[in-house]
């Protein structure tokens, strides 16, 4: 989003009046339902552009139902609205697809030759000869490797992927849980123990290969993009002492979760929402064993040290300069020491577990 | 039911023939209401009904709701009944949702039970609910969740007004935020952003607030408008882009140049989170509005 200018915010503030006569609460949840006339709306909305205390009223009031009807956006429903009388188009078409592949008898289809990629790839090529297939000679075997490409990539991402990698796969599980963090150490088990899928160039199909390690750890901020593509079914496939170690979960995107993060004790089966601050905006998570920091916006850091039960603030500066802007990544190097990554500003360095800071 | 018959007439514009149809179709017999209560009911409601608007009007209200709600305020015990089944649990689940504490919730909602059932008296010994505001132009749901925030909030403020000493020192800090213009140019800009900010609309205004001032995300402004959080990101996107190509206009008139103008209007991203919490610290301790109605 695009930010705007400081002045600009400040006199948006200096238009908010001292004291208002604030609408009544009939009134306010008859704008929140959509139940009013133009004229009585645009009064309210007026009121609301002023006035901090009935739009916090108004958002706390307009939480979330259940049965809430899904708000689309106008052109998807324009485009729903335009399909609707053509409903009866796709079944039509099936059925007459299945007449026609019942009435012309299939070809004999012979088995393509196999290609195979060199054994001696490091684990990076691995992924990348996912994504950047060479363009193969026109053989018999060009058609199905085509084909091979054409199929969308399911690859189920490991800890310590690439960022590029991330981008790819995210697109491909279609429901993925929030981002999930689990131990760093934990991390690289984990993607020992699960196989990577890839294409079979030769049919298309998907057989597992070799898992993919990562050697150098990557930032927090990507271990977590690339956890939220992790399916739950993956999760499942975790070994049992494995699972039984707590995952971390952190959701910046919504209100609902502003200074909280969500810990599952049994491999992501159920979740428990842990209230790290009333206030705080949290962007950013990292576990390393019972050791767990949660950061965000203000440059606010907490830290515990025994799973998520207690957590302490860390004041992160180095007796010249506080840390102030937004904590976007935490990155656990192993023992007490911990990298922050913040907005547009050098990143923070700590080996004593947040005693002592320095900036990189 | 003449005299309801002929207020209809002339201060709804509907017909006798309509309060009869929504007195049956209502039910409110089953909530202890007999034809002339239910007409001094809506008659009531008129000043607080759209003008002009007659049968549509009436139409639009959340009748059974509202026949609930006052069956309450008038101690009707079986429409307590019915209005515990159906809200308490809801109500609870809303307060937590707000304290997310469960002690405060209980306590929350409690003292909304309180208010509800109507601990006030006037001086006739009549017992005063606050569900006898509830005039059912949106669902008694929705009119629960609304009036227990402004609780909440009336609470929340009461508590905040403690600041500490280090949120003063930092505030006084970040007071000078918009420094390294000199005077001439901040009070062209601080004009130029003014009438930048009056041509907007007041919807406008309320999305900038809401996303900008109070930190919302789209998708709570969504809710709030009832539209999608890609739609609200577009309009934000417009208006910004809007207001910059208005401030750089108007700040032309005063004679400064495009150039010049372009570079006031780059944002220190560093910043930006700290003003967020400058203008949300000032929102909340210096610039509280009247506490809502108890």
């Amino acid at each position: 989003m695009v930010k705007l200018p400081q002045f600009v915010l400040q006199r948006l503030v200096l238009r908010q009046p001292e004291s208002l006569d604030h609408p009544s609460a009939d009134t306010l949840t008859a704008f929140g339902e959509q139940r009013l006339n133009n004229r009585e709306r645009g009064e309210v909305l007026a009121h609301l552009a002023q006035c901090p205390g009935c739009r916090e009223v108004l958002a706390l009031a307009s939480v979330e139902q259940p049965n809430e009807p899904v708000y689309l956006p106008r052109a998807e429903r324009i485009a729903k609205r335009r399909w609707r009388h053509l409903r009866w188009a796709v079944p039509l078409a099936a059925a007459c697809l299945l007449i026609g592949i019942v009435r012309i008898p299939s070809p004999v289809r012979k088995p393509a030759p196999q290609l195979t990629a060199p054994a001696s790839r490091s684990s990076s090529q691995q992924v990348a000869a996912v994504h950047h297939l060479p363009e193969p000679a026109k053989t018999s075997a060009t058609i199905p490797a085509q084909r091979a490409r054409r199929k969308p990539l399911k690859i189920h991402l490991l800890p310590g992927t690439t960022e590029s990698t991330v981008a790819t796969v995210q697109q491909a599980p279609p429901a993925p849980p929030p981002n999930i963090v689990e131990p760093a150490t934990e991390a690289k088990a984990a993607a020992a123990s699960v196989p990577i899928e890839e294409p079979n160039l030769t049919a298309g199909a998907f057989l597992p290969r070799q898992p993919v390690l990562q050697e150098t750890a990557a930032p927090a901020v990507e271990r977590q993009a690339t956890l939220r593509a992790m399916p739950s079914s993956l999760l499942a496939r975790l070994p049992i002492e494995q699972r039984e170690k707590s995952l971390w979960s952190l959701d910046a995107n919504t209100a609902d979760s502003r200074g909280t993060i969500e810990k599952s004790a049994d491999g992501g089966k159920t979740w428990q929402t842990i209230r790290v601050s009333a206030y705080a905006r949290l962007y950013a998570l990292a576990a390393d064993g019972s050791n767990v920091w949660v950061g965000g916006a203000g440059g606010v850091l907490f830290h515990s040290a025994d799973d998520g039960l207690h957590w302490t603030p860390v004041i992160v500066g180095d007796g010249q300069v506080r840390l102030s802007g937004t904590i976007t990544g935490i990155e656990s190097l192993g023992g007490n020491s911990i990298r922050l990554k913040v907005q547009s500003e050098v990143g923070w360095l700590t080996s004593d577990g947040g005693l002592h800071w320095r900036r990189e | 039911m003449s005299d309801a018959a002929s207020w209809s007439e002339v201060r709804l514009g509907q017909k006798p023939s309509d309060v009869e149809r929504i007195y049956r179709q209502s039910c409110a017999e089953e909530f202890g209401f007999t034809f002339s209560e239910f007409s001094r009911l809506i008659e009531g409601l008129s000043e607080h009904l759209a003008a002009g608007e007659g049968a549509k009007a009436l139409d639009a209200l959340r009748l059974k709701d509202l026949l609930l709600a006052r069956a309450c305020a008038r101690g009707h015990e079986p429409s307590w009944d019915r209005f515990l089944t159906l809200y308490r649990e809801k109500l609870y689940a809303a307060a937590l949702k707000m304290t997310r504490d469960e002690s405060g919730a209980r306590e929350l909602a409690d003292s909304m039970y309180a208010d509800l059932f109507g601990t006030r008296t006037e001086r006739d010994g009549k017992r005063v609910s606050k569900l006898e505001s509830y005039l059912g132009r949106g669902s008694l749901e929705g009119w629960l969740r609304t009036v227990l925030a402004q609780q909440y909030i009336n609470r929340f403020r009461s508590e905040r007004k403690l600041v500490t000493f280090d949120e003063i020192i930092e505030i006084e800090d970040r007071r000078e935020i918009a420094e390294g213009y000199s005077a001439e140019d901040r009070a062209s800009l601080a004009r130029a952003t003014d009438t930048a900010l009056s041509s907007l609309s007041s919807e406008e205004r309320f999305l900038l607030a809401a996303y900008y001032l109070d930190g919302r995300t789209l998708a709570d402004i969504g809710r709030m408008l009832r539209l999608h959080e890609s739609s609200v990101s577009r309009r934000l996107e417009k208006i910004t882009s809007t207001l910059r190509k208005r401030i750089v206009k108007e700040l032309g008139r005063v004679g400064v140049a495009r150039s010049a103008a372009e570079e006031m209007l780059q944002v220190d991203v560093r910043n930006f989170d700290s003003l967020s919490a400058l203008v949300r610290n000032r929102l909340a301790q210096e610039r509280q509005p009247e506490s809502f109605p108890k």
